[in-house]
Parts: structure tokens; C-alpha cells; sequence
């Protein structure tokens, strides 16, 4: 294991948007994320997670699927429902669920399905470099 | 016959008797014949009934009956009873009189005589069951209640036209199933061979359409209790299923802190710490990480028994996966006094579509069980390309599998005895696992292994080129 790596100029500074409710797991991927340079911005709950995506969208949204309010996959729903453009904001899904159908659904909104458990808050970081990038390209 | 061409011949008196002779006997074959055809008539009317739509036993009875009744001219009266239930009771089934004439009278005469009450405990019934061979009886309260009027079923039988009742045993595989009772109009020195003849293929015939329906009924009643049957499993496989998932959601979520934050100091992210630390703490890591793969292993084979097992494919650095999986199993193997060695491919792999998580799991489960069953020397971990294909393998000099469980090594729950003794508490999902997942992606397992040399376990994948994904997933549109 190596020590976090200072992230490209390109991707560093970004602001990433998560909707988590569980402390502990909020607090791991934010001081992750954080530590590589990103700005974090994060939410406990579906509702203000949709909000802040209206008022202020962030580069990249981070979300669980089981939160208060509205789950995650709720808050992609309703983004849609007010023809929300979703260019430019890779979505992933981060949960614990294994459920076929919220996998489904997932990638429906173009977004990535991920299983907190299976990876480390570096892999997470990782994959969320690598998103961004993509927009970039 | 004579010609009328011809002069009239002079016919002495004998050969005119010889010629009434000719004519009486052509006469009697005819009505010989004419019997035989209606005979093959009725035998096949039976045996449609047999093949037929009707599969009710007391439906089938009551088309016997009536068949029987109409299709000869001698037989007026036709009552099947059979042998039901447990206490194993003659019960009357259907009943069928047709008289010779069509007026109205007879008409309702008819449906009166056909709603004869049989006694079933009679004891020429009785007597016909046990003795297994037909009885003839000219009276008609023979076959009724004792309690009923003797005088009364004498006229009855007067009105019926009835010489004889036949009472056959119903005979099927060997076994009494019911009684036929055929009225016939005909005295017993009267009957033609032919016509006693019918009588005894009649009832063969019919014990074997009634047995069919017996039979049938019974497949009946089975086929829906097995249809139950089948039902409630599937509901208790469905709740067995949920039970998982749920189960394993609580699981992971404790499991994502524990595995998160030791990473975490793993990886320096709460401020320098000794080797000895980042030794245990390492080991704890694993720890967590080998309960999350457990718990992988639990979902992917419920899904796997419910058929909603998927293999999703990305774009991904399967020489990577390898370099990252024996990384993190190296402590084990140092712990074990084990050489772990890789050796990378000379070039780098192609980019394949793969399922990540899968794939990485079946690399982490071959490079744990050497590990696991290798007491000491080595486990080394080739990845190269080989022509098409990228082939993975795992090799190790450790405790190999007998002969007789090579067949069954990748069957679901199985393990070897060996390795039985060894690890006690695996689950024999891993590789069972394994293979569905490379072969669900168009690959080979590759397996060889001596007993108490070592083994060796891999697979090949096709190269594909990078962007025709799997058809089996989604590809996920770049945003």
C-alpha cells in the first residue's frame, strides 16, 4: 500500500458531492477525497443532496442508495424529471445493496454501481480519478 | 343359384336340400360377420373412450356403459362398480339399460332400469371378487338388496327382457379393481360361441380403460400436489434469497468502516506508524477483506440458484488485478513461511472486458487456497498473452488433489478429503464459483494437479477487443 499520491492539476481542486448517511462512511471517503485535494461537499440525506445539485452542481456525485428523504437513486429520478442534463457529472453509486434491480437502475442514469464493502476508500478515490478524466477526454 | 339363361335344370330333392344347406350356412356366416364387425366396433368405441377426453372415473364409467348398451343387441343392462378407497369398497359407478324397442313407454322404462339400485355387498359380487372369474345368474334379486321385494325384481327383470346377468371380475395388472354386470337379453344355450366370446374380451377391455382412469385420476392428484409442492419451495427459496441479501447488506455496512479505516492507517492517512503496526494492522485488513469476499461468495451463489447471476463488464488491466491481488495475499504468504512469487507478462496485457470484481475474486480465491494448502515452498503466479488468449495461472507445490475428486473439484458445496482435513471451515464455493464466472465470460479453466506434488489453477480469457464489450452487460455511456 502506498502512501496518498497528490492528484493531477486536472483533476484536483474538483468538487465532489456526497450523499452519505452514515457517519462513520461520510467521514472515511470525505477525509480521502479530501487529503487528494478535492473540495468535498457532503449531504446525509437524498433531499439536500438534490438541492445542492440544483443550485450548486457539483463536478462529480457520490452517492449511497439507503438515505432519509430520498434515496439515491430517487434523487437521479427526480433529476431527470426536471430534464436535468447530466453532461459533465459522473455519477457514481456507492452502496451495500445488492440488489440486481438498484443496479439496473443505476446504470440506466449512465451512472457507475459500486460496493462500498469490496473497496477501499483509495479504490473509490481511484475510480473517481478516473471518471473525472473521462470527462475530460 | 340358377341362370335364367339357362334351361331349368332338373334338380333331384337332395341337391336342392344341399343347395338350402349352402344358402343357410352362407346366411349364418353373414350374420356371423355382421356380429364380428359390430364386436370390433364396440372393442374400438371402448378403447376411444380410453384415449379420449374423458378422463373422469365416473365419467369414463358412465360412456362404458352406455357404449356397451348401444352397440350390441344383445346385451340390454351394462353396471360397473368399482374398488375404491383404503377399505378398499365396491362402489357402483354408472348403470345402462337400453331396451330392443323405441316407444315412449320403453323410453322411460329405460332411464327407471338404468337407476337400478345394486347392491354393492352382495355376495355374488362378493363371490365374483374372490373367485376372480365370472358367475352367471338368471335373477335379478341376486344382484339388488336383500330387502327388496323378490316379487317386484321378477317383474322388473320380466319388463327388462333380461335371461342371465354376467357378473366379470374387473381384472387389471393382475388385480380385482371392479365388477361388470351385463344383462343379456339371449338364454344361456342359446349364445353363440362368438357372443360368449365378446363377453370375456368385453370385460378385459373394459378393466383396462377403467384402470387407465384410475390411473390417471391419481396422476392427477399427484401432478397437483407436486405442483404445490414445487410452489412452496420456490417460496422458500425466495425468502431464502431475501434473507441473503438483506443479511449481507447488515454485513457489509460494519465491514465498510472496518476495512475502510484500517486501509486507511495502512495507508498513512492517520499519521505514521511503526512496521509492526502496519503489520497487524495489515492482518486485520485482510481479515475483513476475506469476510467481504465470503460474503461475495454467499450472494453470487444465491444469485447463481435463482438464475439472477450477471457478469458485468468494464474495460480493465486484468495484469493489474493479478499484481494487485498478490500484493495484498503476500503477508499470508510470508505468515506461512511461503515464497509468493509473480511473474508479470514481458509486454502489457491488452485492456479486456471484464466483470472486475468477479475476476479479481477468482484470482484472490486460487491464490488463497495455495496458500491455504501448501505446507511449505511456493506459490508462483504466472500472467502472459499467449497467442488470442490471456491466460492467468496459480501454481503451487502444496498437498494436490486425489485422482477421484478432480471430476467433482468444481461442483457447488464439494470439497476434497484432503483439503478437508487441512482447512476445515472452507466453504467449496470458491471454485465452483470460479468457473462459472470465466467460463460466463468466454473463458477456460485450467486446472492440473498430482497428489502431494502440487497444483496448478488458471484460466485463459479471449482477447476481445476493448470495445466490444460483453453483450451481456449495459455498456455504460461516458457521461
Amino acid at each position: 500500500m502506498s502512501e496518498t499520491i497528490p492528484l493531477d492539476s486536472e483533476v484536483s481542486g474538483k468538487t465532489i458531492l456526497i450523499a452519505e448517511d452514515d457517519p462513520f462512511i461520510l467521514r472515511m471517503y470525505q477525509i480521502k477525497l479530501e487529503s487528494a485535494g478535492f473540495t468535498v461537499v457532503v449531504k446525509t440525506n437524498g433531499r439536500e443532496a438534490y438541492e445542492m445539485i440544483k443550485s450548486n452542481r457539483p463536478d462529480l456525485f457520490l452517492t449511497d442508495i439507503n438515505m432519509p428523504e430520498l434515496s439515491g437513486l430517487e434523487v437521479l429520478s427526480a433529476l431527470q424529471a426536471d430534464s436535468f442534463d447530466f453532461t459533465g457529472m459522473p455519477i457514481i453509486v456507492l452502496t451495500n445493496s445488492s440488489s440486481i434491480e438498484d443496479r439496473k437502475i443505476a446504470i440506466s442514469y449512465g451512472a457507475d454501481y459500486l460496493v462500498k464493502a469490496e473497496l477501499t476508500p483509495r479504490q473509490v478515490l481511484d475510480r473517481i480519478v478516473e471518471k473525472l478524466k473521462d470527462v475530460k477526454s | 343359384m340358377a341362370s335364367p339363361n339357362s334351361p331349368k335344370p332338373t334338380t333331384s330333392p337332395s341337391s336342392r336340400d344341399e343347395v338350402n344347406h349352402v344358402a343357410q350356412e352362407l346366411y349364418r356366416q353373414n350374420m356371423e360377420l355382421a356380429e364380428r364387425n359390430k364386436t370390433l366396433a364396440l372393442l374400438r368405441k371402448i378403447d376411444e373412450i380410453v384415449l379420449g377426453s374423458a378422463t373422469d372415473l365416473s365419467m369414463v364409467s358412465e360412456l362404458i356403459a352406455d357404449t356397451v348398451v348401444s352397440e350390441t343387441s344383445f346385451i340390454l343392462f351394462t353396471a360397473l362398480l368399482v374398488i375404491e378407497g383404503q377399505q378398499a369398497k365396491l362402489v357402483p359407478h354408472a348403470a345402462s339399460y337400453m331396451s330392443s324397442g323405441k316407444s315412449k313407454h320403453l323410453k322411460d322404462q329405460e332411464k327407471i332400469f338404468s337407476k337400478l339400485p345394486i347392491h354393492a355387498q352382495a355376495s355374488i359380487l362378493k363371490e365374483v371378487i374372490s373367485g376372480k372369474t365370472h358367475v352367471v345368474t338368471d335373477t335379478l334379486s341376486s344382484i339388488l338388496a336383500s330387502s327388496f321385494p323378490s316379487e317386484t325384481a321378477q317383474q322388473i327383470q320380466g319388463a327388462m327382457a333380461i335371461k342371465n346377468f354376467y357378473i366379470y371380475p374387473l381384472v387389471s395388472r393382475e388385480k380385482v379393481i371392479g365388477v361388470m354386470i351385463l344383462g343379456v337379453r339371449i338364454a344361456k344355450a342359446d349364445m353363440t360361441a362368438y357372443q360368449n366370446n365378446l363377453l370375456d374380451r368385453l370385460a378385459g377391455v373394459v378393466a383396462i380403460a377403467i384402470d387407465n382412469s384410475m390411473l390417471y385420476s391419481k396422476t392427477q392428484v399427484v401432478t397437483a400436489r407436486l405442483k404445490e409442492a414445487n410452489r412452496h419451495l420456490k417460496d422458500l427459496d425466495k425468502a431464502k434469497d431475501e434473507f441473503i441479501s438483506m443479511a449481507s447488506h447488515q454485513l457489509r455496512t460494519p465491514l465498510t468502516t472496518i476495512k475502510g479505516y484500517l486501509s486507511m492507517m495502512l495507508e498513512g492517512d492517520a499519521g505514521k506508524i511503526t512496521p509492526t503496526q502496519k503489520q497487524f494492522v495489515g492482518y486485520a485488513f485482510e481479515g475483513a477483506d476475506r469476510m467481504v469476499n465470503l460474503i461475495a461468495d454467499l450472494l453470487n451463489v444465491s444469485r447463481l440458484s435463482a438464475g439472477r447471476f450477471m457478469i458485468e463488464s468494464r474495460d480493465s488491466d486484468l495484469g493489474k488485478i493479478v499484481e494487485d491481488e498478490v500484493r495484498q495475499l503476500q503477508s499470508h504468504a510470508v505468515a506461512k513461511n511461503l515464497k509468493l512469487v509473480y511473474n508479470p507478462p514481458k509486454k502489457a496485457l491488452p485492456m479486456l472486458p471484464l466483470d472486475d470484481n468477479k475476476t479479481r475474486q477468482v484470482i484472490m480465491n486460487f491464490i488463497d487456497n495455495a496458500i491455504y494448502y501448501t505446507k511449505d515452498g511456493s506459490i508462483t503466479v504466472d500472467a502472459e498473452k499467449v497467442g488470442k488468449v490471456v491466460r492467468v495461472t496459480v501454481r503451487d507445490t502444496g498437498i494436490g488433489v486425489p485422482p477421484d475428486a478432480k471430476r467433482k473439484l468444481f461442483s457447488k458445496f464439494y470439497r476434497a478429503e484432503n483439503a478437508q482435513t487441512m482447512r476445515p471451515d472452507g466453504t467449496g464455493l470458491g471454485l465452483y464459483l470460479a468457473k462459472r464466472v470465466i467460463e460466463d465470460q468466454g473463458g477456460t479453466i485450467i486446472f492440473e494437479s498430482v497428489e502431494g506434488k502440487g497444483s496448478t489453477f488458471g484460466f485463459e480469457l479471449p482477447i476481445v477487443p476493448a470495445a466490444a464489450t460483453s453483450s451481456v452487460t449495459k455498456k455504460v455511456p461516458t457521461p
